[in-house]
């Protein structure tokens, strides 16, 4: 229905005259009348607004400066330096690189503004695609993960897997901080016959920052310590024994001008950072290693180790009393260790990160004594289990190892005779590796057992690099080892040969007799297969069997299976420390342990 | 801060924003040195467009908050001025009128596995992708479109953004063709803006006498990750 009140009025027309002709109509104007009044205004529309609005933008500023950066401008040297800097960022055919690795910040770093330090540095690759430092090599990208974990890290366990470069990682990651001021003074310990090989890779990998070993008489040491301008110093675990007054008096006592006896403690010597290498050596914790490194004074902790867990977690809490006191307790679970310790371990293994590298193979050479040896070794045991017996709960642990030695010897030779299907059987393989011009590495725990060896051997020229070679001699073997082809093998001792030797030009690894330890096994077998190496290594472990051999490498994989538990944070039920009963559960002893 | 009153410093400033649909879109806005290193970062909290705003502004809400807002405000923050200012967000280039420094889209060019661009006569087709960075096509005219459909489809570009991070970015192939007014800078296409001609040489100079040899796409995923890292503190 329309409302009429809504309507404009139109009224009707009504025209009063028209003329005749057009232009009377145009001159005389129309005439119109409305009969009802209307209006012609129409009413204001009715509108909405809207406020658009601008939204509000709050902003948060963080303002960095140039100081304590990734690292400084350098141009890289030398003829590969030469080729990089004429490369022109103009050529259409450059290409990007194909991975970023940045700093990977700690947990334990709280202020956003320290995080986004660390977070907002560039990727550690450019360093090498911007011809920043000089590299010999291009590191892996896991070794460029390894230097983005450790830099920004206090306290810090690089335990990747040996022969994955912790070595190098950590040289480059103290020479990315020397360069940027984030430490001045570096002090790395590791085992005396690693000393000159840490010095060798410094130079290798950081040729510009001054090393200095510590060593030489006391005088010298002392001038060594206290030398402010050397931003590196290599000492060994033995040395700290004897240097530790040098290094970090103890609290000293004075009587004053009022004749009152006063203490002090010497400042000793302070460093930005210390290194642990092969960090394993601390695991005892009343030990007068861990007591020396202790003592270090020092801002930043880093260990390195390929096996932070040797023989149980105790080993671990050991390490992490060095590096955070208190931060791990013995009490802890392993899979609430593994949780713990999450962001302060890095662990890489071969079979994870070096996919291309070349396998290592592993195979158990199950052998069968001799019938000689077999009376000789049973009447051993024997003769051992009934003296220990007869001993009843006085025996130790210690008279238990000693048969166990006693016997691993006679797994090794016949006492009598001399005979043994191990060497036999080294002898029929050394043949065939000799004839295809390989090498061999062959691992034992005693001397005696090489000088054994030795003379069935001969046509092999074997070299020896055990315990009882002087340390000035050890690199001598090595060169020779590796540069003469008439010596197709190398007896070592695992305590000599197990760290820190690089052998990759070796395809074959014996394991004469085993240690208690795998890690130390692994330690040994990683001295052939690691980087470098070309193609396979195998590992052959002889096994004799029915003996306590056997009976040992159950242990050994127990062991091995603890260690997985514990780094891979998974929960366990089982026990993680061989037992005193365990050990004398090897035997069958008459009385409770 | 006016841009005029900064201190100008040989400085390339990367400015990006990261959407997410549980708190909004949140730009940075960092500062590098000529070696790649921080000098300053900003970076905004959670902007969320009004309902309002999505129907009036319609396909140009994406610059107006990208560009005119998040953007500006981040600059306009800033303590120093830089010599160029490079973005991997189209929608960020609306900020270009508004400033003086020089402004250039970067996007990583790859060559689409159908299209191998070797001649002329193949030029019409549309050539590159963006692997990281501004997901879009470019035209025949190798410019990145900035029509209202381009940028509407680009809604979500930081999601996708997310999914491609760690992912191996290909090697530049130099079969691909520089687009008119755009320049190739360590294998990083650089587009400026079409209204503003100079910027092309603008950048080039600068790149050039300061000779940046960093990766000129990188420090984006470092803006993102730095973002991430803010919001997590602030939750």
């Amino acid at each position: 229905m329309l409302d009429n009140s809504v309507l404009p009025k139109i009224s009707p027309v009504r025209l009063s005259q028209f003329g005749e002709k057009m232009n009377r109509v145009v001159r005389r104007g129309m005439h119109i009348k409305a009969l009802t009044p209307f209006s012609l205004t129409i009413p204001e529309p009715m509108t909405a607004s809207i406020k658009i609005g601008r939204p509000k933008i709050l902003v948060k500023s963080f303002i960095f400066g140039e100081s304590k950066t990734l690292c400084n401008e350098a141009k890289i040297k030398g003829e590969e330096g030469d080729k990089l800097n004429n490369a022109s960022p103009f050529n259409g055919t450059a290409s990007r690189p194909t991975h970023f690795t940045h700093l990977q910040v700690p947990v334990e770093l709280v202020k956003l503004e320290d995080r986004l330090k660390h977070l907002l540095q560039p990727p550690l690759e450019q360093l090498f695609s911007s011809k920043e430092l000089v590299f010999p090599f291009e590191p892996f990208p896991y070794q460029w993960q390894g230097i983005g974990f450790l830099y920004p890290r206090s306290s810090a366990i690089l335990a990747d897997e040996m022969g994955l470069g912790k070595t190098m990682q950590s040289i480059t990651t103290i020479r990315l901080m020397i360069r940027s001021g984030a430490v001045k003074s570096v002090l790395l310990v590791c085992p005396k016959p690693l000393v000159t090989n840490w010095k060798r890779e410094f130079d290798l990998w950081a040729p510009e920052i001054p090393v200095e070993i510590i060593e030489g008489d006391q005088a010298r040491r002392k001038w060594i310590w206290e030398l402010d301008n050397t931003p590196v110093k290599i000492a060994n675990y033995e040395l700290l024994h004897r240097d530790r007054e040098l290094y970090s008096p103890r609290e000293k006592e004075f009587v004053d001008e009022n004749g009152k006896v006063q203490k002090f403690t010497p400042p000793g010597i302070k460093f930005d950072l210390c290194v642990l290498d092969e960090a394993q050596r601390i695991k005892n914790q009343t030990g007068s290693t861990h007591k020396a490194v202790k003592a270090i004074h020092r801002k930043r902790s880093w260990a390195l180790t390929g096996t932070p867990i040797e023989n149980s977690a105790n080993d671990l809490v050991s390490i992490f009393e060095w590096l955070s006191p208190g931060y791990l307790s013995p009490e802890m679970k392993p899979s609430q260790m593994g949780r713990a310790i999450g962001d302060h371990i890095l662990r890489r293994t071969k079979d994870k990160v070096l996919t291309d590298m070349p396998p290592r193979l592993v195979r158990d050479l199950e052998l069968e004594m001799s019938p000689s040896q077999r009376e000789a070794y049973m009447n051993a045991e024997e003769n051992g289990v009934e003296q220990i017996n007869e001993m009843g709960e006085t025996a130790t642990i210690q008279h238990v190892l000693q048969l166990i030695t006693k016997l691993k010897q006679i797994c090794n030779f016949d006492p009598v005779t001399g005979d043994s299907p191990k060497m036999a059987r080294l002898a029929a393989d050394m043949e065939e590796i000799a004839a295809s011009g390989q090498k061999a590495i062959v691992f034992s725990l005693w001397t005696d057992t090489i000088d054994r060896m030795r003379p069935m051997l001969e046509q092999f020229h074997p070299l020896e690099y055990s315990g009882r070679i002087p340390h000035s001699k050890r690199d001598d073997v090595i060169k020779r080892f590796r540069e003469d082809p008439k010596h197709k093998m190398i007896l070592m001792t695992y305590g000599a040969g197990s760290v820190g030797l690089n052998l990759q030009f070796c395809n074959y690894v014996f394991l004469f007799d085993r240690w208690w330890n795998p890690a130390i096994e692994d330690q040994a077998i990683n001295r052939a297969h690691r980087i470098g190496v070309k193609g396979s290594v195998t590992v052959s472990r002889f096994l004799l069997m029915g003996t306590i051999e056997e009976r040992i490498q159950r242990v050994l994989e127990e062991k091995r299976e603890l260690f997985e538990t514990v780094l891979s944070g998974a929960d366990s039920t089982r026990k993680n420390e061989m037992s005193k009963k365990e050990i004398f559960g090897l035997f069958n002893f008459k009385f409770a342990s | 801060m006016n841009s005029n009153e900064k201190e100008s410093l040989p400085a390339l400033g990367f400015i990006t924003v990261v959407k997410s649909r549980e708190l909004g879109i949140m730009g940075g806005y960092l500062l590098l040195n000529r070696n790649g290193r921080p000098v300053e970062f900003h970076c905004t909290a959670p902007v969320r467009a009004t309902k309002s705003q999505h129907i009036l502004y319609g396909p140009t809400l994406e610059p107006y908050i990208y560009g005119e807002q998040i953007a500006r405000s981040l600059t306009v923050r800033a303590t120093i001025s830089p010599k160029l200012i490079l973005t991997d967000k189209s929608g960020v280039m609306a900020l270009r009128p508004m400033t003086n420094i020089p402004m250039a889209l970067a996007e990583i060019p790859k060559l689409r596995k159908d299209a191998k661009v070797k001649d002329k006569a193949e030029e019409s087709q549309n050539t590159l992708s963006v692997e990281n960075g501004v997901n879009e096509q470019t035209s025949a005219s190798g410019q990145p479109e900035s029509d209202s459909a381009a940028l509407a489809s680009q809604a979500d570009v930081s999601e996708e953004i997310e999914a491609l991070k760690g992912k191996i970015v290909p090697k530049f192939d130099d079969s691909i063709v520089i687009p008119e007014h755009s320049m190739i800078w360590n294998g990083v296409l650089l587009h400026p803006d079409r209204h503003f001609p100079d910027d092309t040489e603008k950048a080039r100079q600068f790149l050039q006498n300061e000779e940046i040899d960093y990766d000129l796409a990188e420090p984006f995923d470092r803006i993102r990750e730095a973002i991430y890292e803010a919001q997590k503190s602030a939750a």
